[in-house]
C-alpha cells in the first residue's frame, strides 16, 4: 500500500516494478546502491544523499515534474488560465457592451469573418453587413452580406466604458466601428451581441462555481476530517449524514429547494439562493472521501510518532493528516468545477437559476429553450461552447494533477 | 561435475531483462546463469534490489509487457528451449510441469473464490479431469500438504485462513499437476518463524516425494544455509556466486559475498553496570480487544486479551528484548507501555512513578525521557515534512530550545549522532533510503535526549547489510549514552546481538524470560524451544 | 447473512423516515396552504366575498386539520399516504396528486432502469478494455468516449437531438410518449416499438453521460486488481490471458463499483428528468418542473419524496448484491 502523497523515486529498478512486489516496502535503488556501499566497504548512509546528482525536491517540485510530462494535462492548465484571464479581464475582451440593446439587429445571424478581400490579406478579421431579406418565390428568410462595406474591429481600440478594478476604462481587444456590425456570434432577441454576452456571462458563471467549490469543499473537509480523526458516535452519525445527502438525487432536491424560494428576491439574492442550493449536496462526496484518507493517514505510524513526542490532537490534524489531505482535495475540488458549472447551465436554461438582467451561461442557452427559437435562430446554443471549453480543461487539469499526485492511482 | 548424459532441468544462459519506461530501459537481470538439476534445491540469494524476483519469473515469463529479454538470453528447460515461446505456447507449462508460489499467501489467493474451486482449476485446466474428480483430487492434495481439517477447508473462503495455512494451499495448487520445477519467490518470508520452519519441511518433503527440483528465491541466509543443495549470490542484477552451500559459508569467494555472510547480526553489547537501578516496571499489564460482530438483534462480543497480565523490569543502560511471533502481542504491550493505547489493568512504573493512570496531558513530560522507533521507515516519516522539521518537532511541542538557531543546533548534533551529514536537514523524506530513513527516525527520537527507547523491529524492513549498521549504531548509542532499550523482534539472531535480557511472549503470556544467552541457548519451556529451532535451525 | 440484511433494512427505513421529514418540511415551506388557495379559488371563480372566504378558509383548516401542531400533521400526512394513498392535492390541475403522477413516475422508472442498465454494461465493458489495452488503443479509444460522455452536459445533447429532429428530420416522434393510436392500445411488441421510438433520444444521452463514470471507475478498479498477487498467481496456474481477467479479476473490480452504484443511481435519474424535459417527453421530469413554475408545491414534494424513496431502496438492493457477491462482506455483517 502506497501511503498517499508518498513518493518512490523516479529510477525505480528491478523487484519494485513488478507489479505483486509493491507489497514489499523497499525502493530497490537505494537499497541497491546501499548494497553498493556496503559492498565497497564504506559508511552507506553518512553521506548519501550528497553522493547523488538530485537536487532537494519538495513533495510540490516533484508532483509539477509529473504532472509537466502529463500532455492532457498542460493542455488543461493552458486552457484553464486562459479562461482565467478572460473572465478577469472580461469587459476587455468583449467587443460590445453586453446590455446594450440595438432593436435594428434582432436576431442577426453568426457573421463570418473574413481575412481576405480583394485588396490582399488583412491581419485583423473583418465582417460584412448582413441584411436580411425575404426571398419573393419561396418566401424563405435570405441572408445576404453587402461585400460593399468592410466592418473592421480597431485593435486595442477604445469602445464602450466599463470599470476594471476602479478604474474607468475603455479599450478593448477588438473595439468594432461605430455603425458597422461585428457580431461574430450574432445578436439575441434585444440585438445585444452574443459574444460580449458570452465573454462577460463568464464572470456569474465562474464566480458562481468558485463559491459553491469553497462552500463544499471547506465543510466537506471539516466534516470528514472530524469524522475520520475522532472517530465513534460521532463518526456514526456524521456517516448517517453524509449516506442522506448522497442518496438523494440531485436535479429532483434543487428543483424542491428552488420551490420555496420566495419570489420577491432580487437577482443578485437569487445568485446566492443558487449557490447554496447547489452546495446543499456536493460536500457529501468530499466528505466521505477525506474520512477515508484521514482514517488511512491516522494508522500510519508517523501519526503515532507525533503523539509519542507529545503533541496535540490539534497540532496532529494541521500538520500532519491535512497536509497529506489536501493533495486529494484539490484534485477534488478542481473535477468539482466542472459539475456544477454544468448543473448551474442547466438550472439557468430552464429559467430557475440566474435571472436577469444578470448574465450567465446558462442563462444565455435559456433563450433556446423555445424550440421555434432553436430552429429559427439556432446559434442561440452557441454559449454551450464556453462551458464545453471551461468544463473540458477542469477535467483535464484534475485527471493530470490526479495522476502527478499519485501516479498508482489511475 | 555431472557427466549422465540426461539434459540437466533448467539450464539458464545468459539471461538479460530488461524494462522499458518512459525515459529509456532499465536493465533489471544482466548475463545470469545457472543450471539445475532433477531433484536439488537452489537458492537464489541477494539483498533487494538484486533482480531474483525478476529471473525468476523470467523462467515462466510471467514478466510485465514492458519487460525485454535479452537477444543473447538462452532458458533451456528439460532440453527444450523456451526462451522464445510465445505466451500462449507458455500456458501448457505454468501450473503444469513449471509451477510457482509467491511471498503473500494473504493477496495470493483470489478472496472472492473458495479454496476448491480455486486448486480445482488447475487440475481441470492442464489434466482435464471433470469437476468432481478435481473436488476429490483436491481434498488429497490438502492431505498432503497437512493441512488441518481439510474437508472443511475445502469449503471455505482465503479470509478464513490463516497465512501459513494459505500458503499450504498455494503449494497445494502448484504441486497439483506434478510440477519437474518448483520456483518459490520467497515464499516464507511473511510467515512466522515456526510456520516459516514447518513450509520449509513440507517443501522438502515434497521435493523429494515428486522428485521435483526448486528454484527458492530468498534473502534469509539461514534459510539458505540449513535448507538448500546448492547456493547463487545475486547483487544489482549480476550473478556473482554458485556453490554448494556448505561451500559457500565455509570458503566464500566473492568479496560481496564475504561481505553479505559478515552481516549477519554479531556481537554482543557491553555489560550492563552491576548496581544500575531498575527504571520501568510492569505488573499484570493487561490490554484487551473487544471485538463486535452481528447485526442488530443478535449482536456477538467477545474479548481478546492481547496482552495478558504481563510482568517485566528493565535496568538503567539494559535492553530487554521481547521475542514472539505474529499476535503475540508484542506490539501491543509496547504501545500500552509507551501509553499510545489503553490499557485495561496492571501496572506501568516508570523510576518509582506510575504511568498507567496518567491522562495525555499528564504523560507529556515523561514523553521527553521515554521515547519510540518503529518499524516501518516508510511509513514512520510524514512525506510532507523535511528532516529537520520531522526531528525538531519534538523539540517545538516540548519548548526545549528557545531558539529557532538553538533547536537547529540540536537538530544538527541529532543527526551526527546517527551518522547522517546534517547538511541534509532540509530534504525529503523520499530523497533516502530505507537506512537512512531509520537513522531519521532514530535521530527523531534521540533529539529529546532520553533515557529509553522503545523500538519496535526496527530493522526487520531493512536488507541484511543495512540492518547490521543500524545495530552497530544502536550499540554504539546505548554506550555513550546510557540509554535503556526495549527491544521488539521476531528476530532471534539480532535479539542475541543487541539484547542482554529476553522476555519471550505467547498468545499475550509471558513464557520464558531471562538472560539472552541463556534462553536462546538453552531454552527451558517448549514453546521456546520451537522457537529458537525454527529460528536457527528451520526446524519444525 | 440475515443479521445483514435486518441490518441494511434498518438503515434504509431511517433514511426513507428522514426524506420524508424533509418532504414535508418542503411542503410547509412556501406561504399559504390548501386553504389559502381554495380560498382564492372561491373568490375568483365561486364568487364569495373576502369576508365569506376568511370563513371559508377557517373551516377548511379546521376540516383537513391545518392548523394543527406541525407534528400532529406530519403524522396525519404520513398516515394519509401510506393508508389511503393520499398524496395531497395539486393546485394547479385541481386533482389528487397520486393520480397525476402514477402513471409518470412508472415511465419515468422504466426509462431510468433502461438506461442504467444500458450505461452500466457498456461502461463496465469499456472499463474492461481501457484496464487491459492500458495506454494502448483500445484504450484511448474507451477513455475518450467516456470523456466526452463526461463533458458534454447532457441537455445540450438533448438540444442537439432535438434540433436535428424536428429541423433536419422532420421526425414525428417528439414530445409524446406513446403515438395517437397506441396510447389506449393494449400491450404488444408494436406499441414496444413505438414506446421506443419515442423515447430512445432519452435512452441514448442518458446512458452515454452515465457510461462515463462507470467506465472510469471500473477502469481504475480494474487496474488496482491486476496488479494484485493473486492476479500473477493465476497467470502463473497457466490460465489463459482472457480467463484471468474476466474470471479472477473482473469479480473482484466490481466490488467497488456496486458500492458506486449508489452514486450512478441518482445521477441516471437527474440525467432522465433533464433530457425529458428538453424533449417534453411526458415523464415526471417536466411535470416536476412545470409544478415548480406554477408553485404547486404538493406535486413538487411528493414527485420528490417518490424519486427519494426508490434511490434509498435501489441503494438497498444494490448492499443486498454487494452482500451476494462479497463473502468477507456477509460475515462482517456491514460494509
Amino acid at each position: 500500500m502506497t501511503v498517499f502523497g508518498e513518493d518512490r523515486p523516479p529510477r525505480l529498478l528491478l523487484d519494485a516494478t513488478l507489479a505483486p512486489n509493491v507489497g514489499a516496502a523497499r525502493p530497490a535503488a537505494e537499497t541497491a546502491s546501499e548494497s553498493q556501499q556496503a559492498a565497497d566497504g564504506l559508511i552507506a548512509d553518512s553521506a548519501g544523499p550528497e553522493r547523488r546528482a538530485v537536487r532537494s525536491q519538495t513533495y510540490l517540485s516533484l508532483v509539477w515534474r509529473r504532472f509537466r510530462r502529463n500532455s492532457l494535462g498542460m493542455t488543461g492548465a493552458a486552457l484553464v488560465l486562459a479562461i482565467a484571464v478572460v473572465t478577469i479581464f472580461a469587459n476587455f475582451f468583449s467587443p460590445y457592451d453586453p446590455i446594450a440593446r440595438n432593436r435594428d439587429l434582432i436576431y442577426v445571424p453568426p457573421q463570418a469573418l473574413h481575412f481576405f478581400a480583394e485588396d490582399g490579406f488583412h491581419l485583423i478579421p473583418f465582417t460584412y453587413p448582413l441584411s436580411t431579406q425575404i426571398d419573393d418565390s419561396t418566401f424563405q428568410v435570405v441572408i445576404k452580406e453587402d461585400s460593399t462595406r468592410k466592418c473592421t474591429p480597431v485593435f486595442l481600440g477604445r469602445g464602450w466604458s466599463y470599470e476594471l478594478f476602479g478604474f474607468a476604462a475603455d479599450r478593448h481587444l477588438f473595439s468594432p466601428p461605430a455603425g458597422c456590425p461585428w457580431n461574430v456570434v450574432g445578436t439575441d432577441r434585444e440585438g445585444r451581441d452574443v459574444l460580449s454576452r458570452m465573454v462577460v456571462g463568464s464572470q456569474l458563471t465562474m464566480a458562481i462555481a468558485m463559491i459553491v467549490v469553497a462552500l463544499s469543499v471547506t465543510f466537506g473537509s471539516l466534516i470528514g476530517i472530524v469524522s475520520g480523526y475522532v472517530g465513534g458516535l460521532t463518526d456514526h452519525w456524521i456517516q448517517r449524514g453524509v449516506e442522506f445527502a448522497l442518496a438523494l438525487p440531485e436535479v429532483p432536491f434543487y428543483f424542491a429547494l428552488v420551490a420555496i424560494i420566495p419570489r420577491d428576491l432580487t437577482p443578485l439574492e437569487i445568485v446566492f439562493i443558487v449557490c447554496a442550493i447547489l452546495s446543499s449536496l456536493r460536500w457529501a462526496q468530499l466528505a466521505r472521501e477525506v474520512r477515508g484518507k484521514t482514517l488511512a493517514i491516522s494508522r500510519l505510524d508517523y501519526v503515532a510518532a507525533a503523539e509519542a513526542v507529545g503533541a496535540s490532537r490539534w497540532r496532529i490534524v494541521v500538520r500532519h493528516i491535512l497536509p497529506n489531505v489536501m493533495s486529494h482535495v484539490v484534485v477534488a475540488t478542481t473535477l468539482m468545477i466542472p459539475s456544477i458549472i454544468l448543473i448551474e447551465s442547466f438550472l439557468s436554461f430552464l429559467g430557475i437559476g440566474v435571472q436577469p438582467p444578470m448574465i450567465s451561461w446558462g442563462l444565455l442557452l435559456n433563450a433556446a429553450q423555445n424550440i421555434q427559437n432553436l430552429g429559427s435562430y439556432p446559434w442561440s446554443l452557441s454559449p454551450v461552447v464556453a462551458v464545453l471549453i471551461a468544463v473540458m480543461s477542469f477535467n483535464m487539469l484534475g485527471d493530470g494533477l490526479r495522476d502527478a499526485i499519485d501516479p498508482y492511482q489511475q | 561435475m555431472d557427466s549422465s548424459p540426461k539434459p540437466r532441468l533448467l539450464e539458464v544462459d545468459n539471461l538479460s531483462v530488461g524494462f522499458k519506461l518512459d525515459d529509456g530501459v532499465v536493465e533489471a537481470v544482466r548475463d545470469v546463469s545457472f543450471h539445475l538439476d532433477r531433484g536439488e534445491m537452489l537458492a537464489l540469494v541477494g539483498e533487494s534490489g538484486a533482480g531474483k524476483s525478476v529471473t525468476a519469473r523470467a523462467l515462466m515469463k510471467l514478466l510485465p509487457h514492458n519487460a525485454i529479454i535479452g537477444r543473447q538470453s538462452r532458458i533451456n528447460f528439460a532440453g527444450r528451449s523456451i526462451d522464445r515461446l510465445s505466451d500462449r505456447q507458455m500456458l501448457a507449462l505454468r501450473g503444469n510441469r513449471i509451477a510457482m508460489i509467491f511471498q503473500e499467501p494473504m493477496s495470493s489467493l483470489n478472496p472472492v473464490y473458495r479454496i476448491k474451486t480455486q486448486i480445482s482449476e488447475s487440475l481441470i485446466r492442464h489434466q482435464r479431469l471433470t469437476k468432481r474428480q478435481a473436488h476429490a483430487r483436491a481434498l488429497d492434495l490438502l492431505k498432503e500438504v497437512r493441512i488441518p481439517d481439510p474437508d472443511a477447508r475445502l469449503e471455505q473462503y482465503p479470509h478464513q485462513l490463516s497465512g501459513g495455512q494459505r500458503q499450504r494451499v498455494m503449494i497445494a495448487i502448484a504441486i497439483a499437476n506434478n510440477p519437474e520445477l518448483l520456483i518459490a519467490d520467497e515464499p516464507t518470508t511473511s510467515l512466522d518463524v515456526t510456520v516459516q520452519a514447518e513450509i520449509l519441511k513440507l517443501i522438502r518433503n515434497l521435493q523429494i516425494a515428486y522428485q521435483m527440483s526448486v528454484l527458492l528465491v530468498t534473502h534469509n541466509l539461514t534459510v539458505v544455509e540449513k535448507v538448500s543443495d546448492r547456493v547463487a549470490v545475486m547483487r544489482l542484477g549480476q550473478l556473482l556466486e554458485t556453490n554448494a552451500t556448505a561451500s559457500l559459508f565455509s570458503g566464500p569467494q566473492h568479496a560481496y559475498t564475504r561481505k553479505l555472510l559478515a552481516s549477519a547480526p554479531s556481537g554482543r553489547p557491553d555489560p550492563v553496570a552491576p548496581n544500575s537501578e531498575i527504571v520501568l516496571t510492569t505488573d499484570d499489564l493487561r490490554v484487551e480487544y473487544r471485538l463486535r460482530w452481528g447485526g442488530v438483534f443478535s449482536r456477538r462480543s467477545r474479548i481478546l486479551v492481547a496482552v495478558d497480565d504481563v510482568k517485566l523490569s528493565i535496568r538503567s543502560g539494559e535492553t530487554l528484548g521481547i521475542v514472539g511471533e505474529s499476535g503475540s502481542g508484542k506490539t501491543t504491550l509496547g504501545k500500552a507501555i509507551l501509553r499510545l493505547i489503553h490499557s485495561d489493568g496492571g501496572l506501568i512504573a516508570w523510576r518509582g512513578e506510575r504511568l498507567d493512570n496518567k491522562d495525555k496531558a499528564a504523560m507529556r513530560p515523561y514523553r521527553t525521557r521515554i521515547q519510540v522507533v518503529f518499524q516501518d521507515p516508510f511509513s514512520s516519516l510524514n512525506p510532507r515534512l523535511s528532516i529537520k522539521q520531522i526531528i525538531e518537532e519534538g523539540l517545538i511541542v516540548n519548548r526545549i530550545g528557545g531558539s529557532a538557531r538553538e533547536r537547529d543546533k540540536r537538530v544538527r548534533a541529532a543527526l551526527v549522532d546517527v551518522g547522517l551529514d546534517p547538511n541534509t536537514l532540509n530534504r525529503f523524506p523520499h530523497e533516502f533510503s530505507g537506512g537512512q530513513r531509520q537513522r531519521v527516525a532514530i535521530a527523531r527520537a534521540l533529539v529529546l535526549d532520553p533515557e529509553f527507547i522503545m523500538l519496535d523491529e526496527p530493522t526487520s524492513a531493512l536488507d541484511l547489510s543495512v540492518q547490521s549498521q543500524i545495530i552497530d549504531l544502536l550499540r554504539d548509542l546505548q554506550r555513550r549514552r546510557n540509554l535503556t532499550y526495549l527491544f521488539i523482534s521476531h528476530d532471534l539472531k539480532v535479539v542475541r546481538a543487541l539484547c542482554h535480557r529476553v522476555l519471550v511472549l505467547h498468545q499475550g503470556k509471558v513464557v520464558e524470560t531471562g538472560d539472552a544467552d541463556d534462553v536462546i541457548d538453552r531454552p527451558r519451556e517448549d514453546y521456546t524451544k520451537r522457537l529458537v529451532r525454527a529460528a536457527l535451525e528451520v526446524e519444525a | 447473512m440475515l443479521r445483514f440484511l435486518v441490518r441494511r433494512i434498518v438503515s434504509a427505513l431511517g433514511l426513507v423516515f428522514v426524506v420524508s421529514m424533509v418532504s414535508f418540511l418542503l411542503i410547509k415551506a412556501p406561504p399559504g396552504d390548501y386553504a389559502d388557495y381554495a380560498a382564492t379559488l372561491a373568490q375568483s371563480q365561486g364568487g364569495l366575498s373576502y369576508e365569506q372566504s376568511l370563513v371559508l378558509k377557517q373551516e377548511i383548516r379546521e376540516r383537513l386539520g391545518l392548523n394543527k401542531p406541525l407534528v400532529e400533521q406530519y403524522v396525519h400526512w404520513v398516515e394519509g399516504m401510506v393508508l389511503h394513498g393520499d398524496f395531497g392535492p395539486s393546485y394547479v390541475f385541481n386533482k389528487p396528486v397520486g393520480e397525476l403522477i402514477n402513471d409518470r413516475f412508472w415511465r419515468t422508472l422504466g426509462i431510468a432502469s433502461t438506461c442504467h442498465v444500458l450505461a452500466t454494461l457498456i461502461g463496465v465493458g469499456l472499463g474492461i478494455i481501457g484496464a487491459v489495452y492500458q495506454h494502448r488503443w483500445g484504450d484511448r479509444i474507451a477513455s475518450t468516449i467516456a470523456f466526452l460522455g463526461m463533458t458534454i452536459p447532457r441537455f445540450f445533447m438533448a438540444l442537439v437531438i432535438l434540433y436535428w429532429l424536428a429541423f433536419v428530420v422532420g421526425y414525428q416522434y417528439i414530445g409524446a410518449i406513446y403515438s395517437r393510436e397506441y396510447i389506449f392500445a393494449p400491450f404488444s411488441f408494436a406499441k414496444l416499438w413505438d414506446l421506443f421510438k419515442h423515447v430512445w433520444p432519452i435512452i441514448f444521452v442518458a446512458a452515454f453521460g452515465g457510461l462515463a463514470y462507470n467506465m472510469r471507475v471500473m477502469r481504475g478498479n480494474l487496474l488496482d486488481v491486476l496488479r494484485q498477487p493473486y492476479i500473477e498467481a493465476a497467470r502463473a496456474k497457466g490460465l489463459p490471458g482472457s480467463t484471468v481477467v474476466l474470471k479472477h479479476a473482473v469479480p473482484n473490480a466490481l466490488h467497488p463499483l456496486i458500492m458506486y452504484q449508489g452514486i450512478a443511481m441518482p445521477y441516471m435519474l437527474s440525467g432522465e428528468l433533464e433530457v425529458a424535459i428538453v424533449l417534453g417527453v411526458p415523464t415526471v421530469g417536466p411535470l416536476m418542473l412545470d409544478s415548480l413554475y406554477r408553485g404547486d408545491i404538493w406535486v413538487t414534494a411528493t414527485i420528490f419524496l417518490w424519486l427519494s424513496v426508490i434511490l434509498v431502496v435501489a441503494n438497498f438492493f444494490a448492499d443486498v448484491a454487494l452482500g451476494l457477491i462479497d463473502p468477507r462482506v456477509r460475515e462482517a455483517g456491514s460494509v
